[in-house]
């Protein structure tokens, strides 16, 4: 059984079990026994100090709180594509058989491709406005499709621009490759002109950042036009200086079983406890068009199912099921975030309960409920973990060690 | 509890009649190891009958005589404990103003630096969400404002204080004055061989009053009471009175100088640190004790505000430029020789934010929109020794200490000289016909029972702690 | 063993409860005695002291006691208005006791330098005429 399918339902469990723990703390008293510092110095230096650590406690059950959802729909996301890959592979294989007709295997060639464009969908999943799978960059869609040509929306047959047209200096301009699965990003300096840009490219597909036959020319209306050659291999590209102005896609020539990731890889990490940081994202081009990867798999796939031969969809299949094992793999790490993200969300709980009681000791006074309340919801909370232990023999034992 | 005091007056009449010691009548008295009465059980002599004029011999004159040194010892007395009640009092009401301001609220110092991580940790879960960013900034602000608040409480307090000095010393001069007035005149009833008797009342009133504003010391002399204040400072002598005078001083404080001009304000203060009377507690207060809580203040806000400047220089904001600074602080001067008592002068006071558009949080470490990797060296700092091998929580921990262990102190003293002011006026008009035997037997006692009070004081402050754990697991 | 535990811990508390209280008022009537300057009184809240003092220790030590044995008889929770009455009464006394050391620190010292008038007094001064004779000058060790 997968760890992933089971999360959902003893995280709930958890949740629930984690709630009656809060509820235990809520019983404090409002009387107060110290109302000034002279009252009792050392229990209001103490309670100084007992109020920063729990202000703390509390940020950090918030920051779980809000990384939790965002991961839980990452994984579910995940769980969804590895169910359309099992999918891939059955179709695949079938594809390969020797007995289709042509139009079989077009049929089935649109089966993938319906299957790709839900993968696309999943990669592209958001959590309340934040895309899960583009690194840290989050604002917006981290896949899309690649197109052969992008053409720049400044310059014009009346004023076209040259080579030598100076660049804006600090100006970012972005090509990624569907093919290669790589992005090259050019900043402009002083004195960079056109012919610079033309330059940098050149040198980014003779080092295999983007694919042969990629360059940049000036078209017949005055405009920068990137391209690749190939009608299958695809591109996106954008830029921010205004001599350029907006690089859009030229209409028909998208190719739309290419996609492009235009996210990046960087991971960011939340703080959950006080040496502790949790990774909250896994970058998707990590996830989906590395090594083996998923995007690129399903994109040839689709190509050999269309126009190859029978060896050539076999060798695909397989490629997808390189791609499924490849997968599994690197969501690992997301897996261990969240087990390490609801055992974190019990113990915050419990220092939340600890620390109110302390403050409720200094300056407060009734503990004595709180105390009763506590013990018992600490009972509860241990019979869930360790229900959840026998499930989770991999993840939840390290926590209970 | 009857046994004691009534096998001390039996001993008592017996020595009376046989000149024998204290010591061989009882064995509790000689069991007495009290320090202040170290030596020995007093050994009374047999009194000689004097003669003189129209005085009976005998116990009666040599009583009324140490009658009268004891009073003047009261009398003293009285006037010191005056003098701490004033100093303590002046301290306590100072103190009381301030504490508010390091009370936990929504609004001070230590909630507002929580508030400001908690902020920048939420805004790590979504760094490019302007919401949390401007939560950011807002937070900072607020900390700001606690920093300039607590700063500008204390200022106040001084200025309040320097008014306080100059109306204590034109009061002073007031009673010296009249003091001075009254010595001829009851110098003059001397001589005709009178007592001063309302005169005398009356100037003994003036002393105590000038003692509540400052310690003072009295001789007798020929042509009056002589008044110095502790240092030697002349401020009555025989018919003259001496003035002091205010002047303010380049620190911006008001300095008092005696006739001939030499600053004598750090002299006002009292051998210990409540006796100064009001003047002395009021200079105390104003030269010590709050420049001691605003320097632990300045250094706080300054060591707080560069470690925060620094991490933001290191990130790069959402414009993709390098971090400014966070906060602006006053520069700090150069290291004066001997050190400054307040290295950091006017951190607190004048403590800014340095930004106010949000995108300029420098989160990112490397210049990528939606990094948070910088937000975490924000946060580190939270548990990072940074002011003088403190952390912030702790150091501010330890300000609110001073100030409740302070103001507790000047409560318990101001009470206490309350009470120990009543015992001694109920001795200065206490019995006459006590023998000196008798009442060297309450004193022995008396001491005998401070000793054990001192034993039950130390007893109930550990009961606070057991009592305080007791019923928890950390009971110990 | 639970058969000879005579209290539960609510009991307990309760009897403490009264004795720090009875603690607060000597501390106020010792202090009200040296005010007076009236010894036998302050004599007697001192006894009285030593002796609230002891109990509320050995009680203290019964029920922290209780807790480290794990004996569940103990373990039962003091009643929540009781404990709050404790810690306030506890806080009171903390505070008095504050002020008490002071007291006996500023009169332990008027006592002393009267003791010391005593100590050195030989029989032998000086006298001017006059009901107050304030201008007597008394050489002696203080």
């Amino acid at each position: 059984m997968r760890v992933a399918n089971l999360l959902p339902d003893i995280q709930y469990q958890m949740q629930q079990s984690q709630q009656a723990l809060a509820t235990a703390t809520e019983q404090v008293s409002t009387g107060l026994r110290v109302n000034q510092l002279s009252d009792d110095p050392a229990a209001s230096a103490n309670m100084v100090r007992s109020l920063a650590y729990s202000a703390n406690v509390d940020q950090y059950t918030s920051n779980v709180s809000s990384v939790i959802p965002q991961m839980q729909t990452a994984d579910s996301a995940i769980s969804s594509i590895v169910t359309s890959l099992n999918t891939a592979v059955t179709l695949g294989t079938e594809g390969a058989n020797g007995t289709n007709s042509t139009q079989d295997k077009q049929e089935i060639a649109t089966q993938v491709q319906s299957i790709l464009s839900n993968v696309i969908a999943q990669a592209n999943t958001s959590f309340q406005g934040v895309y899960v799978f583009g690194g840290s960059d989050s604002t917006t869609p981290p896949f899309v499709p690649a197109s052969t040509t992008y053409t720049s929306s400044q310059g014009s047959t009346a004023s076209p621009l040259a080579t030598t047209t100076a660049l804006t200096a600090g100006s970012v301009t972005t090509i990624s490759d569907a093919t290669t699965g790589k992005t090259m990003t050019y900043t402009a300096v002083a004195g960079d002109t056109v012919a610079t840009l033309q330059a940098a490219i050149a040198s980014k597909v003779s080092d295999g950042t983007l694919s042969v036959g990629t360059s940049a020319t000036i078209n017949a209306n005055g405009q920068l036009q990137v391209g690749t050659n190939s009608a299958t291999a695809g591109i996106v590209v954008s830029s921010n200086d205004a001599v350029l102005g907006t690089m859009n896609a030229a209409p028909g020539t998208e190719v739309a079983n290419a996609y492009a990731y235009v996210g990046n890889s960087s991971i960011n990490t939340v703080q959950i406890g006080d040496s502790m940081n949790a990774a909250t994202n896994v970058p998707g081009n990590q996830l989906f068009t590395s090594g083996s990867n998923v995007i690129g798999s399903l994109s040839n796939l689709i190509t050999t199912l269309q126009s190859g031969t029978t060896t050539q969809i076999g060798a695909a299949t397989e490629a997808v099921t390189s791609a499924l094992n490849y997968l599994d793999q690197q969501r690992v790490p997301l897996d261990n975030t969240m087990t390490q993200l609801n055992s974190q969300e019990s113990y915050l709980g419990q220092e939340k309960v600890t620390l109110t009681t302390q403050q409720t000791a200094l300056v407060g006074i009734n503990m004595a409920d709180a105390a009763t309340n506590l013990s018992q919801a600490q009972l509860n909370n241990s019979a869930v973990l360790a229900a959840a232990a026998k499930i989770m023999p991999q993840t939840l034992l390290d926590y209970l060690k | 509890m009857g046994s004691l005091s009534s096998s001390l007056s039996i001993a008592v009449q017996s020595l009376n009649a046989a000149s024998g010691s204290l010591q061989a009548a009882n064995n509790n008295i000689a069991n007495v190891n009290t320090p202040g009465y170290t030596r020995k059980v007093p050994i009374l002599e047999e009194m000689a009958p004097v003669n003189e004029g129209n005085f009976s011999a005998g116990r009666g004159v040599e009583l009324e005589g140490y009658q009268s040194v004891r009073d003047e010892l009261l009398q003293n007395q009285i006037q010191q404990e005056t003098q701490a009640q004033s100093g303590a009092n002046a301290q306590l009401a100072s103190l009381q103003q301030i504490q508010p301001t390091f009370t936990t609220s929504t609004q001070d110092i230590g909630t507002q630096m929580s508030a400001l991580f908690s902020s920048i940790s939420s805004l790590s879960t979504n760094p490019s969400s302007a919401t949390s960013r401007q939560a950011v900034l807002t937070a900072g602000q607020n900390l700001v404002t606690a920093f300039n608040t607590a700063s500008n409480t204390l200022t106040a307090q001084q200025a309040g204080l320097n008014t306080q000095v100059s109306q204590d010393v034109s009061q002073i001069n007031q009673l010296t004055q009249q003091i001075a007035a009254l010595n001829p005149q009851i110098a003059e009833l001397k001589a005709t061989g009178q007592d001063g008797g309302t005169l005398q009342d009356q100037q003994d009133q003036l002393v105590l009053s000038l003692s509540k504003l400052t310690s003072v010391a009295v001789t007798q002399g020929t042509d009056g009471e002589t008044l110095t204040t502790e240092n030697g400072t002349p401020l009555v002598v025989g018919s003259k009175s001496f003035s002091l005078q205010t002047t303010t001083g380049s620190d911006g404080m008001t300095h008092v100088l005696d006739q001939s001009g030499t600053d004598i304000t750090s002299s006002l203060t009292g051998t210990s640190s409540l006796t100064g009377g009001d003047l002395g507690g009021t200079i105390q207060t104003r030269d010590t004790t709050i420049p001691g809580l605003l320097s632990q203040l300045d250094t706080l806000a300054n060591k707080f505000g560069n470690a925060f400047n620094t991490v933001q220089a290191l990130g790069y904001d959402q414009n993709g430029n390098k971090g400014g600074e966070f906060f602006t602080l006053p520069a700090t001067p150069a290291p004066a020789v001997p050190p400054a008592a307040d290295p950091y002068p006017g951190a607190a006071a004048n403590i800014k934010m340095a930004i106010t558009d949000p995108t300029q949080i420098a989160a990112s470490s490397d210049g990528t929109a939606g990094d948070n990797l910088n937000l975490a060296r924000f946060s580190a700092l939270s548990a990072a020794s940074i002011v003088s091998g403190q952390t912030p929580s702790d150091a501010y921990a330890s300000l609110v200490y001073q100030v409740g262990s302070l103001t507790s102190n000047a409560n318990a003293e101001s009470t206490a000289t309350t009470s120990s002011l009543a015992q001694l006026n109920n001795q200065l008009s206490s019995v006459s016909g006590v023998s000196i035997d008798e009442e060297s037997a309450n004193l022995i006692t008396f001491q005998q029972a401070y000793e054990a009070a001192a034993r039950v004081v130390s007893t109930i402050q550990e009961l606070f702690t057991v009592t305080m754990s007791m019923g928890t697991a950390a009971a110990e | 063993m639970k058969g000879d535990v005579l209290q539960t811990r609510d009991e307990v508390a309760a009897e403490y409860l009264q004795q720090l209280q009875a603690l607060a008022a000597e501390i106020s009537v010792a202090t009200d005695a040296i005010a007076a300057n009236s010894l036998p009184r302050f004599h007697e809240s001192v006894a009285k002291q030593e002796m609230l003092c002891s109990s509320l220790s050995t009680m203290a030590n019964a029920v922290s006691e209780g807790i480290r044995s794990f004996d569940k008889s103990l373990l039962d929770h003091i009643d929540s208005a009781v404990e709050q009455k404790i810690r306030a009464a506890s806080t009171a006394i903390r505070e008095l006791n504050l002020q008490y050391a002071a007291l006996l620190k500023h009169s332990g010292k008027s006592i002393a330098l009267l003791s010391l008038l005593c100590n050195s007094h030989t029989g032998r001064f000086q006298e001017a005429r006059g009901s107050r004779l304030k201008y007597q000058t008394w050489s002696c060790e203080m």
